[in-house]
């Protein structure tokens, strides 16, 4: 389980980062803020597995 | 309006500070670096924003680029894993480790010929801790004990890091520093060349202590100024990605004719008690590595070829970008990626003709491609996460300007008579730290080259102090250690093999820093 969520994680984080670039490149800092957004999301729940692996 | 961060102790240590969470997470609180790694990236991106001001396009234009980087680097990660267990699952890996000691009857030799030469060529093939967990059973096969097994396979190939793992580590310095192969890999070269050397006499020296070294003297001094010599010249002509692999297979040639001079040759050789012969004949397992070296050599070297492989490459322009603050990161043109001519896409196309020959050999047993990808994916994906979110954090520090400003501390506390000598421990440490070449490269690469800038000194130079101290540093990483640990029977007795090796390990990476600052 937490293998494939990381799989999900690394792909999602691939995919934004190029989805970010189109969106700066198109002058759209809103969507770019939100696809940030998104990174950091893929980056919590990596944390988040940490934490739960830890503590149950 | 421009509002420089003044440079003071505390802007200093913030700007240090998602480093330091990296290296705190991972030593005190046992992270993997993909946590540790997603966490340092939320601390560079708070105070990237909070402190230095970033703003949007500045994070965004950070990230893509570190997504660029990441891919860069996982291209080979991922088809070395690849190359690395369709060989293994064929039992070639196993075959050559088995026949190498049945050369001689001098424990000296064979340990040098397992854990210093063949430990090297895995870690050139493929690296990621296998070469640990695959040469200390054998040490412990032929009469080495638990502990001496795992801290000679460890020390003795300190050396083949950076240019081993297909050059994953040096295209990772290139990637994070924006610097070029033909400016970076001599002085590289240079230093893991010397540190070759101390890799094989630590060996040495832990198979029969200083006797020991004195009876490996002669295949030291042949073997290494080989292995050396190969690898900086193919390093300094464009096989930088067969650096450590071309160099102890050569390495592995010399070392066959060495261990059977009569010098080592005191009683009759034979094979180790209780290790059976079966598996592919010595030719059909090394096929493999034949065809990656052919391969990599002609798509690198014939010019025609190189440009038929490099027709289609990624690269994405990108403008300036300013923070709040007045920090510009100037425009540029990020890594270019050749899909086809790519060291990674080389791996693949090795790994398929080496599948067929294994196939056609009858080496693979039922379910062997399922075995291969299962393990290639979990072996892949857990080290993957990690790149990205510290290429990650790398790259916002950058665009943010921290990373300039922790240069800018270090450069007018430490200064540049001492810093030469410092440079090789930084590399050493990160990778301590983070378990890896690779990630210190991308965690201190950038850092060292502009404190080498503000200092006025050799920026080639320090580099190579930062990726020589980070391969010989990786070794020594409790990551690494825990998994030649598990495979003798040490696992929860790891404490004292990080002792004994830490004691010994740094000897070669004191020993680059005194080089680097006679050089300097």
């Amino acid at each position: 389980m937490a293998g494939r969520l990381q799989r999900i994680v690394l792909a999602v984080e691939i995919i934004d980062g190029f989805l970010i670039y189109i969106a700066l490149q198109h002058g759209m800092i809103g969507v770019s803020g939100v696809l940030l957004t998104v990174a950091a999301a893929g980056f919590f729940l990596v944390i988040l597995m940490q934490w739960e692996r830890k503590n149950g | 309006m421009a509002d420089p961060l003044p440079l003071n102790l505390a802007t200093w240590l913030l700007a240090l500070s998602p480093v330091i969470g990296v290296l705190i997470l991972m030593v005190v609180f046992r992270w993997g670096a993909s946590q540790a790694g997603a966490a340092a990236w939320f601390a560079a991106v708070i105070v990237g924003v909070v402190v230095f001001r970033a703003t949007i396009p500045v994070l965004g234009y950070a990230q893509t680029k570190a997504v660029l980087l990441s891919l860069d680097v996982l291209y080979i990660i991922w088809m070395a894993l690849l190359f690395f267990h369709v060989a293994d699952e064929a039992g070639a890996v196993a075959i050559i480790g088995r026949r190498l000691p049945a050369l001689t009857s001098d424990k000296v030799m064979q340990a040098l010929l397992l854990s210093w030469v063949f430990v090297s060529f895995l870690q050139g093939m493929g690296g990621f801790g296998v070469p640990v967990a695959v040469v200390a059973p054998l040490l412990v096969g032929i009469g080495f004990s638990a502990l001496e097994s795992v801290v000679m396979a460890s020390l003795g190939h300190g050396w083949a890091v950076t240019f081993g793992s297909l050059g994953t580590s040096f295209a990772a310095l290139l990637a994070t520093t924006g610097q070029t192969a033909d400016a970076l890999a001599p002085e590289s070269a240079l230093l893991l060349g010397l540190a070759a050397f101390a890799c094989g006499a630590l060996v040495a020296y832990m198979a029969a202590k200083l006797r020991g070294v004195v009876r490996a003297l002669p295949a030291l001094l042949v073997i290494g100024t080989v292995m050396a010599a190969t690898q900086y010249l193919l390093a300094t002509n464009g096989l930088w990605n067969l650096g450590a692999t071309g160099a102890s297979l050569v390495g592995l040639g010399v070392a066959v004719g060495v261990a059977r001079l009569p010098f080592y040759q005191r009683e009759p050789a034979s094979l180790p008690a209780g290790q059976s012969d079966e598996g592919p004949s010595l030719p059909i397992a090394l096929s493999a590595y034949v065809v990656l070296v052919v391969l990599i050599a002609m798509i690198n070297l014939v010019p025609p070829v190189e440009r038929l492989f490099d027709t289609v490459v990624l690269s994405l322009a990108f403008p300036a970008v300013e923070t709040a603050r007045g920090w510009v990161t100037p425009a540029g043109s990020g890594r270019a990626i050749s899909l086809f001519g790519h060291p990674g896409a080389i791996l693949l196309y090795a790994s398929l003709v080496a599948y067929i020959i294994y196939r056609q050999a009858g080496c693979y047993q039922e379910g062997a491609v399922k075995r291969i990808t299962t393990k290639v994916l979990n072996g892949a994906v857990k080290s993957s996460l990690g790149i990205v979110a510290m290429v990650g954090m790398a790259t916002i520090m950058g665009h943010a300007g921290m990373t300039t400003l922790i240069a800018r501390g270090l450069s007018e506390t430490v200064g540049a008579g001492i810093y030469p000598a410092a440079a090789p421990f930084v590399g050493a440490l990160g990778a301590f730290m983070t378990g890896s070449n690779t990630n210190s490269n991308v965690v201190f690469g950038a850092l060292q080259m502009q404190t080498a800038e503000l200092l006025g000194l050799s920026i080639s130079l320090i580099l190579a102090a930062q990726t020589t101290g980070g391969a010989l540093g990786s070794v020594l990483a409790p990551a690494k250690v825990i998994v030649g640990c598990s495979t003798v029977g040490l696992a929860g007795e790891e404490g004292p093999v990080i002792g004994r090796m830490l004691v010994l390990g740094l000897i070669p990476v004191a020993l680059t820093a005194i080089v680097v600052w006679i050089l300097a």
